[in-house]
């Protein structure tokens, strides 16, 4: 089979990387004309970054990833042979998926921005930078080649930034736990890839998050045909999740008050810990459970080197906490789902300004959340569904993700410690505001779609 | 898979499978003494997919079909998953005598198959479709132990 290696120059670079940069611009883009549609992303193709390895030194200023929705690849007259061999999912497109992923009530595609709703999001510029001013140079670029472009038009800009806190708004350290790929060239820390003999990890095989490539169950990660077109490519899953900041502080404090019977802080933050399963740093329950420790929490040889193996009740890290529900580790045997079948690369950024002081400002602020797999009913949607909205996979009946998940105001969460070990009233503190299924094509695949090699017009 | 579920005879949260797939000439005598020799034991493989309330196989027709039967927690898509992931060797052990049988693994053309030889239930009744099989484990386990904590407390204390 393909070795992922020889092949890192036509990969997008965000597929197996985390950049690293706290700038982003994500520009939408519609197709109102096949032909102007293809000469833009040849044009556009030129400027995409790569999956290279690059020397610490040699780090790009900016990165640009390109991506295209299934109304995008229908815009470009991809034939419908082409097409159909594209999985469900993905030709829905992710309004119409809302019953697997829990997207209802304020989440509910209905309330959604226009922009999403409308269904006519073709194409996904994403933009990374070091700085704001290499943000505006790169956009300089892309604009000097294509923009304004004649029967292509953007419909939709966010933008992204890391709050100076370094975290996400409701103030933990985020993206820490990403899966290690075998092959990619990146260094690999314990705990990334999928547990093994002794205490060991292994990073996963390169399918799950590239098409053409053997994944976990051994088989070529399946892709569209023909398999030039799939191959070197992945899907990306994009979401604009808004956070309800002051909504969030005010639950950890009245919650923290009636669990304890007191309004001392420390408590407040071992229950925030409690819910998202890492302390603020990103220091672990499992390794550190009643206290935060930033020596584990900056270490990135020890910071995800956990397994929740000797916890079965949750009493370190709650069974239903956060991370320990998007990624079990080795906390389910094999009666269960296979963990390192349902894993996905994270690539968000926040957006919005920081809340300062307690009280709602109004401000829209939250996380663009992009996830990358080879398979998104396999990876993101499964989670979403079996692990953060279901509670049964964990003996959890009805309950939820405390954090992310579907809570309509009565969520429960088992939380052994506690004199009453529930947590109740858990409410929706993150919701929609809009989303969409992409196809980020390799490099090769983005020529053959500027030059119309799959389609029915050319 | 939506409009699927949609479709579907019942409730929400279990799901029932039928399917029936025509037996290989001259393979029914061997299909039928690999169904006898599967012994259900705590380490069977079928124990890997935890969302199984039942499974039956009935070779039917004087050994022309075989008739498979489940009711299952969860989506169609994602149980089919489970076989196909988990335990695909036993599928190819079974279904290997069936015509055009694609193989277990990979996922899509087994899934294919699937559809196009099921046959959807017209009524389906469950006594407790609300309940999956883990919470039904669990409500006995829990039962088990509350009675034995019981006996224990009722026992007169030994002199």
């Amino acid at each position: 089979m393909r070795n992922l290696r020889d092949n890192l120059g036509d990969i997008q670079g965000s597929i197996l990387r985390a950049y690293n940069m706290p700038f982003a611009r994500y520009l939408f883009y519609t197709f109102d004309d096949p032909p102007a549609g293809r000469e833009w992303l040849g044009k556009l193709r030129k400027r995409v970054t790569p999956a290279t390895v690059w020397a610490a030194a040699d780090k790009p200023e900016a990165t640009l990833n390109l991506s295209l929705s299934y109304a995008g690849l229908e815009a470009l007259r991809v034939s419908a042979d082409t097409l159909a061999s594209f999985p469900e999912e993905f030709r829905a497109g992710m309004a119409a998926r809302s019953e697997v992923l829990g997207d209802d009530g304020e989440s509910g595609p209905e309330q959604w921005e226009d922009a999403f709703q409308s269904g006519g999001l073709h194409a996904l510029v994403a933009i990374n930078a070091q700085t704001s001013s290499a943000l505006e140079s790169e956009l300089a670029s892309l604009e000097a080649i294509a923009e304004p472009f004649e029967g292509v038009s953007k419909r939709y800009v966010q933008e992204a930034s890391m709050p100076a806190t370094g975290t996400e708004h409701f103030g933990f350290k985020d993206g820490i736990a990403q899966p290690s790929v075998e092959g990619c060239g990146m260094p690999e820390f314990p705990g990334q890839g999928t547990p093994s003999e002794g205490g060991k990890w292994r990073a996963l095989k390169p399918g799950e998050f590239v098409v053409g490539y053997e994944g976990e169950d051994g088989l070529e990660a399946p892709g569209p045909r023909p398999s030039a077109l799939g191959v070197n490519g992945t899907y990306l899953v994009f979401r604009k999740l808004h956070q309800r900041v002051a909504s969030f502080r005010d639950f950890l404090r009245t919650t923290a008050a009636r669990l304890w019977d007191t309004d001392d802080p420390e408590k407040v933050e071992l229950l925030a810990a409690k819910l998202v399963g890492r302390w603020r740093s990103g220091c672990p329950l499992e390794l550190s459970p009643d206290k935060d420790d930033a020596d584990i929490a900056s270490n990135p040889q020890i910071n995800n080197n956990f397994r929740y193996a000797r916890d079965a009740n949750g009493e370190r890290c709650p069974v239903g906490a956060h991370i320990r529900r998007a990624n079990p580790r080795g906390a389910l045997d094999e009666t269960d789902t296979l963990v390192k079948r349902h894993r996905i690369m994270r690539r968000g950024l926040p957006y919005g300004d920081w809340l300062e002081g307690d009280t709602d400002d109004g401000v829209d602020r939250g996380l663009v959340f992009i996830a990358l797999n080879s398979s998104i009913e396999r990876q993101f949607e499964f989670i979403q569904e079996e692990w953060i909205n279901k509670g049964d996979t964990f003996f959890l009946d009805d309950e939820k993700d405390p954090l992310i998940g579907a809570n309509d105001g009565s969520g429960t969460m088992t939380l052994p410690g506690p004199p009453v070990p529930f947590v109740f009233n858990l409410q929706r503190f993150v919701t929609v505001r809009g989303g969409e299924y992409f196809f980020m094509p390799g490099i090769e695949a983005l020529h053959g779609l500027a030059q119309g090699t799959w389609s029915t017009d050319s | 898979m939506d409009g699927d579920a949609a479709s579907r005879a019942g409730y929400d949260n279990i799901t029932e499978l039928t399917l029936i797939t025509p037996i290989l000439a001259g393979h029914a005598g061997e299909l039928r003494q690999v169904l006898a020799g599967v012994q259900i034991s705590h380490d069977s493989p079928i124990k890997k997919i935890s969302s199984i309330h039942y499974a039956r196989w009935v070779v039917i027709d004087d050994g022309a079909r075989l008739l498979f039967t489940s009711n299952f927690d969860g989506t169609w898509e994602r149980y089919l998953r489970d076989f196909s992931e988990k335990i695909p060797e036993g599928l190819d052990a079974i279904w290997g005598h069936c015509e055009g049988w694609p193989g277990a693994q990979p996922f899509e053309p087994f899934r294919d198959w699937v559809r196009e030889h099921e046959i959807k239930a017209d009524l389906f009744y469950a006594a407790y479709p609300e309940s999956t099989v883990k919470e039904v484990l669990r409500a006995l386990d829990w039962k088990q132990k509350a009675e034995r904590f019981l006996a224990a407390l009722a026992k007169p204390p030994q002199s």
